[in-house]
């Protein structure tokens, strides 16, 4: 079975790879079986321990009426929610109305919570963390390292609040602004802070990459030397 | 229009160039200098003023091949051309230009420009002689036929410049006028159906302009001893290259014929075989009413014979006299007279043949019509607009009436084509020009001698010579008013239509109108002005203060207050597509990119590439792979340095006791799975010697599956499996899924199961799903677990501030980090995972080998294609 799973795999990586050649069909179809693979997984996963497990606990009642409302309740907003697919036909679209109640609570709620969570668990924490790196008590180098932190967030803040306001405001205002000196060398710092982030971030992306390179190879080198293996035997 | 005669292109007729290629267009109209009104080019005198156009100096130029055609068309009317500047030698005798006014100019006409009169001596006689020099004052340039004789000429010529040569027939011409009695002074117009033939456009008021402009008074008395003058004996002949077109057309078709009496042949044209004219239909012999035998009476002798013999044709004696020609008309005149249709309708004509016997119908030839025979099938149909009772069959045509010799008498012509006889012949020539003209055999043209011949043989007693204030003042001679149609001469005058005033009905003029009405004002008082708005004057630019540069004001302007009535409504859609059509149209189109990517855009340097890195990627690991030694390690991974977090997530899963239960968040794709399991598989083998349980959770849907693969992988290789195992993953609901993203995280850790937990591990690869378990976990606040992080190599960078702050306790990122966190822990790393690191080293640097040729073969492009592109 590992076999069979290792020759499987060193196939479909080798599909994979064929797109360093340039697009072609058979990485657009080992792309399909994944991608298919994941959704169906995903769908049989939201069906398996999603609603059949909501069904579940609200048809056994044994926990009292508090259960069952709480359970009750999400099963009703998810059958309301199922209204929001069927806006193409005629006589259901119209109820296609009802669906933007449950959805109307799910944009509530995760807004509040990504807010929420954002605020608390973003920014302060950020903050904080920015202000207690300047710090007399980490040395000289923890110093200079807090100071430099906080310089790089301020100037990268501002870098982000000009393309702001450049979007915002019309040219003019733009252009004087512009003629500031310090503010536009405040912006071109940060676009550069910017642009170093982002290329560590592609660096990471890359690294990535080449792990899964790696460890694919490392796969196909390893089913070479056993089929070696078998056949030295 | 002028046809340009190099491309075609038709041109206006004031142009003298072709507006398509330029070349030089022959001219058809010549402006007047005085009234600027456009004339053919072969007229003398303007149509309009009757200026004079052509110098003399540029008639004497004209070659004598230009004189023919150009000199036909430009005879208008009984318009004849002027003589020429230039003196005329006649006989040695120069004419100068200031006796070019003894020369009429319709006489002038007949004498070539380039022709020069010569005086043969051998024809001279002794009293010639002695008569020369006084001929040469007063005669000279007469021809013999055209003098009357001596005993007629009332008095001796005035000047002997004056003297024109006359053709015989025209000194006839002149007598018949005389003998008619035409009212002297009498500037009769043309008849209509002599106009229509000489030319369209000419009546008889040009032809006194231009003969008075010539000097010429036809009042004077010389004119008419010069028609009745003694023939000189010297001998005028003409040479056939000095005759008129006209005439030596004429010539043509009198001496190619078998003879004067014989049948003529086919080469007569058309019109001579028609040569019945219009006005002669009254005069049909056929017709039996008085009214007809009375104006048989005036029918000159050669008409009257030819009536005679055609009735004896009708008879049946005497046929085998008459040519055929002269047959089949005295039948188609019976035919006529007896109300059945003419025997020559307008489709036939009759051509003799050689041996002169009758020709039979021939219909005409429609196809190609020979001028001649469209010239026929003009006249046939000017002739269908006349009356059919009153006409013949056939008309004379005018330019043939021109030619013919007069009888005398009558003034009826004698047509060319006709057999002269005797009684035909003109009789107004004296028998005296007859010596002199077979004098000099060799100089005179058979045709005309033969003429004068047959005239003088057979003419009567010549007539008295009209005065010539007579024939002068009467233009139109009276042998045309009578051979006129009648009711052509306007000889009943037709009174307008007396209309009273009882049958008007009063006009309904609209005020409107009465105020366009002009006032009347004094004789010779200036118009009134009229209001003219004011023109503004340039505002700006070099013209600035200029008036009248600008257009004036339109006469007729809308209205300010005038609106549109017309509803007209158009369907908003249409309305947004047009506006939409119409951005698209003048959006431009979008320019160049300015800046250049650097993107090379040859499809077969970019295949190059990719197989270059394909080759050395994939090709080269694999090499690695077996070529690198065990021995060798390529990755040398220092702990403290390369993973800062490691030794802080090492020490916080030391703290765990056996039995402590740990979340650990699955929050990567299956993508990143074979990363994640070799980062995680050492924080699970640690949780495994720890004897920690391990609930697995996930935001996504693959999650647990990955889970349950990673959890596989590590607890197959021994121990004890339920320790950890999916145990906890029940109580969750289902294997660990936490739907709702964010919501479903905070969800989850608000749990019992979750709260009670000892610790908190996220393996992901995204940092987002990273945050949120950050942030929700941060939410807690006090309840909040302890979190260890680990993550991938991309997602690391990206999620730093995170790991290193306060509530994160230890993490690894990528497998450098993890190979650090195995090496703290020393529980000593399998060889194949080191190998792997290995592998991973040495692609890192293939790729940062890879991308350095990428940038210097981008630089190298850009330098080209910018140097390249500023050289074009």
């Amino acid at each position: 079975m590992d076999i069979v799973g290792l020759i499987v795999g060193a196939i479909l990586t080798l599909l994979i790879f064929s797109f360093l050649l340039g697009d072609n069909a058979l990485y657009r179809w080992a792309l399909a079986l994944i991608v298919g693979a994941a959704v169906g997984y995903a769908a049989a996963m939201a069906v398996r321990f999603v609603a059949q497990g909501w069904v579940a606990r609200a048809s056994v009642n044994d926990q009292g009426t508090t259960t069952s409302l709480t359970t009750m309740a999400p099963l009703l907003l998810g059958c309301l929610l199922l209204f929001k697919g069927f806006t193409s036909s005629r006589l259901l679209g119209r109820l296609s109305i009802v669906g933007n109640i449950p959805l109307g609570y799910l944009v509530g709620a995760g807004a509040a919570v990504s807010v929420t969570g954002a605020l608390m668990g973003t920014i302060f924490p950020l903050a904080l963390t920015t202000g207690n790196g300047v710090r007399i008590e980490r040395g000289l180098l923890g110093l200079l390292q807090g100071v430099v932190i906080l310089l790089t967030t301020i100037v990268t803040l501002l870098a982000f609040s000009t393309h702001a306001r450049k979007r915002a405001e019309a040219d003019v205002r733009q252009k004087a602004s512009d003629r500031a000196g310090w503010r536009r060398a405040l912006r071109q710092a940060g676009e550069a802070f910017v642009a170093v982030a982002l290329g560590t971030a592609f660096a990471g992306a890359i690294s990535s990459a080449l792990t899964a390179l790696v460890m694919r190879l490392w796969q196909l080198a390893a089913l070479l030397d056993s089929v070696m293996n078998l056949t030295r035997r | 229009m002028i046809r340009c005669p190099s491309c075609g292109t038709f041109n206006h007729d004031s142009q003298r160039a072709c507006r398509s290629c330029g070349s030089a267009l022959p001219q058809t109209r010549r402006r007047c200098p005085e009234c600027g009104a456009l004339n053919p080019v072969g007229n003398l005198f303007c149509d309009r003023c009757n200026t004079r156009l052509l110098d003399a100096e540029d008639i004497n130029q004209r070659p004598a091949s230009d004189s023919t055609d150009d000199d036909h068309l430009s005879v208008k009317g009984i318009s004849l051309p002027t003589r020429p500047s230039t003196p005329v030698s006649i006989a040695g005798t120069e004419i100068g230009a200031g006796q070019q006014t003894a020369l009429p100019d319709w006489l002038a006409g007949l004498v070539d420009e380039d022709t020069e009169f010569e005086l043969t001596e051998p024809a001279l006689t002794g009293q010639d002689e002695v008569d020369l020099g006084q001929a040469r004052e007063e005669s000279a340039s007469l021809p013999h036929w055209l003098g009357g004789g001596d005993a007629s000429m009332p008095a001796p010529l005035p000047d002997a410049a004056d003297v024109a040569p006359l053709p015989s027939w025209l000194a006839g011409e002149a007598k018949d006028a005389e003998a008619s009695g035409a009212a002297a002074g009498d500037a009769e117009p043309l008849p209509d159906w002599l106009t229509d033939v000489l030319g369209p456009g000419a009546t008889a008021d040009e032809e006194i302009p231009a003969a008075q402009e010539a000097g010429v008074s036809l009042d004077e008395d010389a004119l008419s001893g010069r028609l009745s003058e003694k023939p000189s004996s010297e001998a005028l002949v003409f040479a056939e290259s000095e005759l008129p077109n006209w005439l030596a057309q004429a010539q043509a078709l009198t001496s190619d014929g078998p003879g004067r009496g014989d049948v003529p042949t086919d080469r007569v044209p058309v019109e001579v075989m028609h040569t019945v004219p219009d006005h002669t239909a009254g005069e049909e012999p056929g017709e039996s009413s008085a009214a007809v035998e009375e104006e048989a009476l005036v029918l000159p002798d050669w008409l009257q014979e030819i009536v005679a013999e055609g009735a004896g044709v009708a008879e049946g004696a005497g046929s085998e006299q008459l040519p055929d020609w002269l047959v089949e008309l005295s039948r188609s005149v019976d035919t006529e007279a007896q109300g059945a249709p003419p025997a020559v309708s307008a489709s036939e004509v009759f051509l003799p043949t050689e041996d002169g016997s009758a020709p039979a119908p021939t219909p005409a030839p429609r196809a190609q019509p020979s001028p001649r025979a469209r010239s026929s099938e003009v006249f046939e149909e000017e002739a269908a607009f006349t009356d059919a009772g009153e006409l013949p069959v056939a008309a004379v045509p005018g330019w043939l009436s021109d030619l013919a010799p007069m009888a005398p008498g009558v003034g009826t012509p004698v047509f060319v084509g006709q057999p002269l006889t005797e009684g035909h012949a003109p009789q107004n020539v004296g028998t005296d020009a007859l010596p002199a003209l077979h004098e000099g055999p060799e100089q005179v043209p058979e045709w005309l001698r033969d003429m004068d011949l047959q005239a003088s043989q057979s003419g009567p007693a010549p007539e008295p010579v009209p005065e010539l204030g007579d024939l002068a003042r009467a233009e139109v001679p009276a042998w045309l008013q009578e051979l006129a149609p009648p009711g052509t001469q306007g000889d009943v005058a037709v009174e307008p239509a007396v209309v009273s005033a009882d049958m008007l009905a009063p006009a309904d003029i609209p005020e409107w109108v009465e105020a366009l009405r002009p006032e009347a004002r004094a004789e010779g008082a200036p118009p009134p002005a009229r209001a003219i708005p004011p023109t503004p004057a340039e505002p700006e630019g070099p013209l600035e203060g200029l008036v009248g540069v600008l257009p004036a004001v339109t006469a007729v302007d809308r209205p300010v207050s005038a609106r549109s009535t017309a509803v007209i409504g158009i369907p908003g859609t249409i309305v947004a597509q047009a506006q939409l059509w119409q951005r698209l149209l003048e959006q431009p189109r979008s320019a160049e990119r300015s800046v250049w990517y650097g993107r090379p855009s040859d499809r077969k340097g970019s295949g190059v590439f990719r197989w270059l890195v394909s080759v050395l990627l994939v090709a080269g690991l694999f090499l690695a792979f077996w070529l690198i030694p065990d021995g060798v390690q390529l990755a040398r991974v220092s702990p403290t340095q390369v993973a800062p977090g490691a030794q802080a997530l090492v020490e916080g899963i030391d703290r765990l006791e056996p039995g402590d239960t740990i979340i650990m968040a699955i929050e990567y794709s299956p993508a990143y799975a074979e990363e994640m399991s070799r980062i995680a598989a050492p924080i699970l083998a640690h949780l495994r010697s720890r004897q920690v349980g391990v609930s697995v959770v996930s935001s996504l849907p693959e999650g647990a599956g990955l889970g349950y693969a990673l959890s596989s992988s590590v607890y197959a290789t021994g121990g004890p499996q339920d320790a950890v195992g999916m145990t906890s993953t029940h109580t969750t609901g289902g294997d660990g899924y936490l739907a709702g993203s964010a919501s479903g995280i905070a969800e989850y850790l608000a749990r019992e199961e979750a709260v009670s937990a000892d610790r908190l591990v996220v393996l992901g690869s995204e940092p987002q799903r990273l945050i949120w378990w950050l942030e929700q976990n941060a939410l807690l606040g006090a309840d909040a677990l302890p979190v260890s992080i680990a993550t991938s190599a991309g997602a690391g960078p990206l999620v730093l501030p995170y790991l290193e702050s306060s509530w994160v306790e230890g993490w690894v990122a990528g497998l450098p980090q993890a190979l650090a966190y195995g090496q703290i822990r020393g529980d000593g790393s399998d060889g194949d995972f080191v190998r792997v690191l290995d592998l991973l080293v040495l692609a890192h640097w293939v790729v940062a080998a890879l991308l350095l040729v990428a940038l210097l073969y981008t630089l190298v492009y850009a330098c080209t294609h910018h140097r390249r592109k500023g050289a074009g």
